[in-house]
């Protein structure tokens, strides 16, 4: 079997989240989907256009279609946008590994996202909600540009904020309208909220900028570094370890990451 | 071991070309390529062919699959299984590539299909070397002038032709066709005389302990100073027997088309430029460290060896003097 060759899916449904962002409820022809879990990617295929590898935002343990929320902004996301329900795509994974979560029972959790990088948080958080029991507080900070551009809107004003001791904490760059929550920088809003690390790990995604910052915030607050997790996100070709483009050093994000701990990206050369 | 005299060749590769493609070193304006061999006379004296091995089993650009359709009724297919072929003339180094190139793409999770199917329809018959080029470094980098890895059957030149001895089994099936060109015959020392060849420019250079001497390098200010001579032209990668890093790509016209895959460089500036401009190697600096930290130590930790042969095409090509015998040479005054 030719890993790089895709499998045909259907797009279902396409919800839009933000003015630039749009959901895409996949389902592969074939198989109607795979097992994945939760920090894993896949790569997208608009035929012609070409291929890109997209966070599954989904979560495997709900048996639901493969959701991917896209953010336009190059060639494969704005021929996604152009897409329509019932249109073709290719979809082949799932590539690179997971969260540790097999690590986290009886722990606090902390989820730091920023933008569209909430995607990959997303499918963690649901699957952790899902199984509310096995973990202590939950405390989920996320930010956007503007209150517009904070994706999916639901789970974050209403489905996430009534699960039991689970607060959402949230912040824009720049108010407009009847916004009444906070307005700060991701990384200057966590250190104000000031979580504290004892027992907690933390997990952040986000634009690079941001995850730069917000790592160095944690370690103001006082999060050692493997008790910090973040994805990365780089160029990708194939997917499959074998086109040499993602390494960060000896190590290949397709294969290795994306999920990295602050402790083992510091082993690493800083060029992400 | 088997001799095969030196006019009996073209009936051995007329013999392999009924089932197979065959190529064979070929003198092109002064030049010797690996070409496809339909009778004519081949190539002797040269050291290394302009092209390596590689773009014969890893072509520069090949078809993933073809698609036609439209949005909502769509179909695949895979690019169909690659023909026989039969490469003779090349060389140790080069034939060592290959098989680090196997290494990268059959190993781990994930087998590269497209490879293995090609490497698997091939056969190495590989040349070994009795005199050495201006920019042979191969010693310097582990491979030796009659180095196995990566060949199915083993050319060694003596005075009336070549010892012949198969590598794989693919190589024993090869030799069993033509089995009536070989007959039988003692080493005469044809082989020792490849084993023993001295590599002049890889006594010059210092690859001991080098992974473990480079530790710590990343931040030296010397790979800014050697970028700064780099054109990212890529031309290193394109003549490397073992650079393997490719692009996959989509062309199509109308209602049909192909994804392809095609050879691509980390020396080039949009490598890793993603959409939304972030690019984590935007300085010629960072690309140039790549590459070569890529050959000299992150091949080493991922696959146990050099992701360099020293078959000297960059030492000769790169217009501006950045290649491994540069850096080599200056790793070894700079590094402690």
């Amino acid at each position: 079997m030719n890993p790089l060759v895709p499998e045909i899916a259907t797009i279902k449904d396409i919800i839009p989240e933000t003015g630039d962002v749009k959901t895409f409820v996949v389902e592969p022809d074939n198989t109607g989907s795979f097992a994945y879990r939760p920090g894993q990617c896949a790569m997208v295929s608009v035929f012609g256009v070409g291929e890109a590898m997209i966070s599954i935002t989904s979560t495997a343990a709900r048996r639901g279609p493969l959701e991917f929320s896209v953010k336009r902004v190059g060639r494969v996301s704005g021929a996604l946008h152009e897409a329509e329900p019932g249109h073709k795509v290719g979809v082949r994974g799932p590539y690179g590994n997971w969260f540790p979560l097999e690590d986290w029972a009886g722990r606090n959790l902390l989820f730091v996202g920023g933008g569209i990088g909430l995607a990959p948080l997303r499918a963690l958080i649901n699957h952790c909600l899902d199984e509310r029991d096995r973990y202590g507080r939950v405390d989920i900070v996320y930010g956007a540009r503007s209150p517009q551009d904070l994706c999916f809107k639901r789970e974050i004003m209403e489905n996430w904020p009534r699960v039991k001791d689970v607060g959402v904490h949230l912040t824009v760059d720049a108010a407009n309208g009847d916004w009444q929550g906070a307005v700060a920088l991701v990384p200057h809003f966590l250190e104000r909220l000031g979580p504290s690390p004892e027992g907690t790990v933390a997990v952040t995604c986000g634009p690079p900028i941001m995850i730069k910052y917000t790592l160095a915030s944690l370690t103001k607050l006082g999060f050692a570094d493997d008790q910090i997790v973040t994805t990365l996100e780089l160029k990708m070709q194939c997917g499959v370890g074998k086109c040499g483009r993602c390494n960060i050093g000896a190590k290949y994000v397709c294969l290795d990451g994306p999920v990295f701990t602050y402790e083992q990206l510091k082993q690493l050369p800083q060029e992400y | 071991m088997k001799l095969m005299r030196a006019g009996a060749l073209p009936r051995l590769l007329e013999t392999l070309g009924r089932q197979a493609q065959v190529y064979a070193p070929a003198t092109e304006d002064g030049l010797v390529l690996l070409r496809p061999w339909t009778g004519q006379a081949i190539a002797t004296s040269y050291v290394n062919p302009v092209n390596s091995l590689k773009g014969l089993v890893y072509p520069q650009t090949e078809a993933v699959l073809e698609f036609t359709g439209g949005d909502e009724n769509l179909s695949l297919r895979e690019a169909p299984a690659p023909a026989p072929q039969v490469v003779f003339g090349g060389r140790p180094c080069d034939a060592a590539g290959l098989a680090l190139i196997a290494q990268v793409l059959l190993e781990g999770t994930f087998v590269d299909e497209l490879f293995r199917r090609r490497r698997e329809a091939t056969t190495v018959l590989t040349v070994a070397c009795r005199e050495p080029g201006p920019y042979c470094f191969c010693r310097a980098m582990g491979v030796s002038p009659a180095d196995e890895r990566g060949s199915d059957v083993m050319f060694y030149p003596a005075d009336d032709g070549y010892l012949v001895e198969a590598v794989t089994a693919r190589g024993e099936e090869a030799l069993q066709a033509v089995a009536g060109l070989l007959a039988p015959a003692p080493d005469t020392g044809a082989r020792d005389a490849c084993r023993e060849l001295r590599i002049p420019l890889a006594e010059k250079l210092t690859t001991d302990r080098l992974a473990a001497r480079l530790e710590g390098f990343f931040e030296h200010p010397y790979w800014e100073q050697v970028a700064r001579r780099c054109r990212s032209c890529g031309t290193c990668a394109y003549l490397c027997p073992t650079c393997y890093c490719t692009a996959i790509f989509d062309t199509s016209r109308g209602t049909r088309g192909r994804r392809l895959r095609g050879w691509d460089s980390c020396q080039f500036k949009d490598f890793l430029l993603m959409a939304g401009g972030h690019n984590p190697r935007p300085a010629k600096k960072q690309r140039v460290r790549n590459r070569f930290l890529h050959k000299l130590s992150y091949s080493p930790a991922n696959h146990g060896a050099y992701g360099c042969v020293g078959c000297g095409r960059c030492v000769e090509k790169c217009p501006a003097d950045l290649h491994m015998v540069a850096v080599l040479t200056d790793l070894g005054e700079v590094l402690p």
